[in-house]
């Protein structure tokens, strides 16, 4: 079985079976009180104990789930309700097999991270519009131009309006930077 | 009982010199505004437009700051109802319930009237729960002034427990969001001996994790993330037309009985720790579908339906409210964020604030009353404005978000620091919902964690750490046994339902109501 196989519950009970763990080895140290009443550990290693039960049990009950057949919602701790359920326009909508815009939210992201990392070394201002024509772009914003003109105005207005809002407003000191 | 600290007729009164400025009106003008504007956008939640724009009220007054954030609540709540009605899409998902009748009502050329109707229902299912508030806010925290250790705890282990009803189908899934939570909340130095825990050398986090930048996080870039994964982006919605909202006017005399015993449920389920709107439009339109007498039209674009979901989204307002400021305890995530946000400005929402400050709980309640006649006003003269939001392209829409998401996190402190927690919190919310755990159970954990932890050891010293004297003192207490067993009977419920549910042909193409909602897969 391939990683891509394996049931999003069997990985996500795998990876909280480990951070409980995380928690009980980070809370190991922590030197405890006179009584339980002064323990600092006491609510992270519950939790993390907490945790590894629930992952445990999420993994158990996924496969159960897969040696009986069953998908979906349909196991024992689902939470029928009689109610009606709106039907949704599925236009934008996807099925669970259907993949969804990894290639596109990644190069969002890396947008971001840049953006966070170049605002607050290089300039606000600049990279503030930077991020914003770039975002449009990798969101599939039409390069005709016209539409650019439009996303660079909006990218300088919004730049200006962010840093004056929250900035000059607020009075928040920021980085002092080679570009704005 | 102690006599009640601030009387009914004060909080009608007191607080009119705070609100009746220029600027606080403004605000809660400019508040609803955003709020429509945001929540007629499918996808962006009413979570999501208050805790982006909280660090925006850092250097506002405690009234002006839940004056603008109470408008963005309410009027996103409304603004939700626009997509609903007009392209059967819920713009939150506490309006979900909205697009089983005001779809179908728009489809037959009854779009503005159905607005109306959501409007009209919205204004009085709201003002009547802000009249709750008033009058039930200062009983309530009188009751609660005899609170002890033994009693905060037992409420705040109920606040969790309705982490059974918010979780969707799974209830492991919910505990699992919500012992992350609690685990985040106990990052930082232990308030009772000073030790540091979970910070890893890192002397940012001795004072633990931001709240705010945590949520800015999770609801903000994280919901910009699932949009963009779910192609929201690339959608041109084409609304149905707006014609005839006045026409609804004529509707509120036969609904009068729909609107009123919304706003109760939408009230009540509004103030269980925990609850929230979305809880309590499913639970309204479940009821009114038992209590009607043509249940059959009801999904058809029967106009009661659409009523009782939007009055007691907007009742539960008020219900939520009325916890948050008389026990400190959210009532829901966004009630967690207005807390959080309270908290920043030194206020200490709890059974003193009416003791202490009669006036500024007095400015909130008459702010949450004019934010209603705001969004009447607003909702009914300019829905064919706001429908127009629709249009505006979302290439532009998710980059300001994230703009004003990064901003936000670094006008917390001016550090970078917490931008690079509120990424890591998006992250965390983006997998969340790839999973499919709920994020709610998460955000209420992690501001009830602390209230939970420091009561429980309180409770514990107080015995001299006996386990079993205390829990001796948790369920003698005449407050802690009822909420301990309401708190059993909530978890166990849904489970007792769920076996009686085992017939696998009743199972076919059922979901639970908080499953329900755009899938962004």
């Amino acid at each position: 079985m391939t990683a891509r196989q394996l049931p999003k519950d069997i990985i996500s009970g795998i990876l909280f079976v480990l951070l409980g763990g995380g928690a009980l080895w980070a809370t190991s140290e922590l030197g405890g009180g006179a009584s339980i009443a002064e323990d600092p550990a006491l609510l992270p290693r519950v939790v993390g104990v907490g945790l590894i039960v629930s992952g445990v049990v999420l993994v158990g009950l996924c496969l159960v789930r897969r040696r009986l057949g069953v998908t979906g919602a349909d196991d024992a701790e689902s939470i029928p309700v009689d109610l009606p359920v709106p039907e949704w326009d599925d236009r934008a909508e996807d099925d669970d097999s259907a993949p969804g815009e990894w290639r596109v939210v990644i190069g969002l992201a890396a947008a971001v991270i840049l953006y966070v990392a170049g605002a607050f070394e290089l300039g606000f201002i600049t990279s503030t519009a930077a991020f914003v024509v770039a975002a449009g772009l990798i969101l599939g914003r039409r390069r005709d131009a016209r539409s650019l003109i439009v996303l660079v105005v909006f990218a300088v207005v919004v730049a200006i309006v962010a840093f004056s809002g929250f900035f000059e407003l607020l009075n928040v000191r920021m980085p002092i930077t080679p570009l704005r | 009982m102690t006599p009640i600290a601030a009387s009914v007729g004060s909080l009608y009164t007191e607080g009119w010199s705070l609100v009746i400025s220029p600027t606080t009106l403004l605000l809660i003008l400019a508040g609803v505004l955003v709020g429509m504007i945001v929540g007629a956008i499918p996808g962006l939640t009413a979570n999501m437009s208050v805790a982006v724009l909280v660090p925006l009220t850092f250097t506002m007054s405690p009234t002006e700051a839940i004056a603008v954030l109470t408008g963005i609540w309410l009027g996103s709540m409304y603004g939700g109802t626009l997509p609903a009605v007009l392209i059967n899409m819920p713009g939150t998902p506490a309006d979900l319930m909205s697009t089983i009748d005001g779809y179908p009502m728009s489809r037959r050329g009854e779009g503005g009237r159905a607005i109306g109707i959501g409007v009209l229902s919205s204004f009085l299912g709201g003002t009547f729960s802000v009249l709750v508030l008033g009058t039930a806010g200062p009983t309530l925290a009188a009751f609660a002034r005899n609170f002890g250790s033994a009693e905060y705890f037992a409420v705040a282990v109920l606040g969790l427990s309705v982490i059974a009803f918010v979780s969707g189908s799974s209830m492991s899934k919910g505990i699992i969001s919500a012992l992350i939570g609690l685990l985040l909340g106990t990052i930082g130095r232990d308030a009772l001996t000073g030790q540091t825990r979970l910070t890893f050398g890192q002397d940012e986090l001795f004072g633990g994790l931001d709240f705010i930048a945590v949520v800015v996080g999770i609801f903000g870039l994280a919901e910009v993330m699932e949009q963009v994964y779910a192609r929201r982006h690339r959608v041109k919605e084409r609304p149905q037309e707006i014609a005839g909202v006045w026409a609804a006017v004529k509707d509120v005399r036969p609904l009068k009985w729909v609107i009123a015993r919304s706003s109760v449920i939408g009230t009540v389920v509004g103030a269980i720790p925990g609850a929230g709107a979305t809880i309590a439009s499913v639970i309204s339109y479940g009821t009114q579908k038992q209590v009607s007498k043509q249940p059959e039209k009801m999904g058809t674009g029967a106009p009661e339906g659409l009523s009782a979901s939007d009055s007691a989204n907007n009742a539960a307002s008020g219900g939520a409210l009325l916890t948050m400021l008389s026990l400190g305890i959210p009532g829901d995530s966004l009630t967690a964020i207005l807390l959080g946000a309270l908290i920043v400005q030194g206020v200490e929402p709890g059974p003193l604030l009416f003791e202490n400050d009669t006036q500024l709980v007095s400015s909130i309640f008459i702010c949450l009353l004019i934010a209603n006649v705001c969004l009447l006003l607003i909702g009914m003269f300019g829905a064919r404005y706001f429908a127009k939001v629709l249009d505006v392209p979302r290439t532009l829409m998710y980059p300001l978000i994230t703009v004003a998401c990064i901003s936000g996190a670094f006008a917390l402190n001016g550090s970078t620091f917490d931008v690079w927690v509120m990424l890591l919190s998006a992250v965390l919310g983006f997998l969340f919902a790839r999973a499919d755990i709920p994020k709610a159970p998460l955000v209420l954990a992690l501001i009830l964690g602390p209230i939970l932890e420091t009561n429980l050891r309180r409770l514990l010293s107080l015995h001299d750490g006996d386990v079993t004297a205390s829990a001796g003192t948790l369920v003698t207490s005449p407050v802690g046994l009822p909420v301990l067993l309401l708190t059993a009977a909530l978890f166990a419920l849904p489970m007792i339902r769920a076996l009686r549910h085992r017939n696998p042909a009743r199972r076919v193409g059922e979901q639970h109501p908080a499953d329900v909602g755009p899938r962004r897969k």
